[in-house]
């Protein structure tokens, strides 16, 4: 029961960028 | 020797839908973590690579072992990018 509850493994995934460039994504100025 | 992981007290971070968002004001810089590395990063202040491992393989399908390797792999990666350091006694 225990094994059941655990949940489907993924990898962990660190994405890191410039702030600027995730600023100007949300602003549309890419 | 153990070494215990001590997040970077300098960085801002928040919680959305189970995936971290953290700003490194100094680099400025944003990482986004998935829902597993958020799991390691909530966990590890304070703890050594291994209990993070453990904890990882309590709530995921996959062997201590396993989850060891991905922890130490995101760890280096965190330490490169100055999020974490590798003390020697936890502090706290």
């Amino acid at each position: 029961e225990k094994q059941k509850k655990k949940r489907v493994y993924v990898k962990p995934q660190c994405v890191s960028e410039p702030i600027y460039e995730t600023l100007a994504l949300a602003c549309g100025k890419l | 020797m153990s070494r215990f992981i001590i997040r970077n007290p300098k960085l801002a971070w928040r919680e959305i839908d189970g995936e971290t968002v953290i700003i490194s004001p100094e680099d400025s810089h944003v990482h986004e973590l998935n829902e597993t590395a958020s799991l390691i990063w909530k966990h590890a202040e304070g703890k050594t690579l291994q209990e993070v491992a453990e904890r990882v393989s309590a709530e995921y399908e996959i062997s201590v072992e396993a989850a060891r390797a991905d922890v130490d792999a995101l760890v280096t990666a965190w330490q490169q990018k100055q999020l974490v350091i590798l003390a020697a006694e936890a502090t706290g």
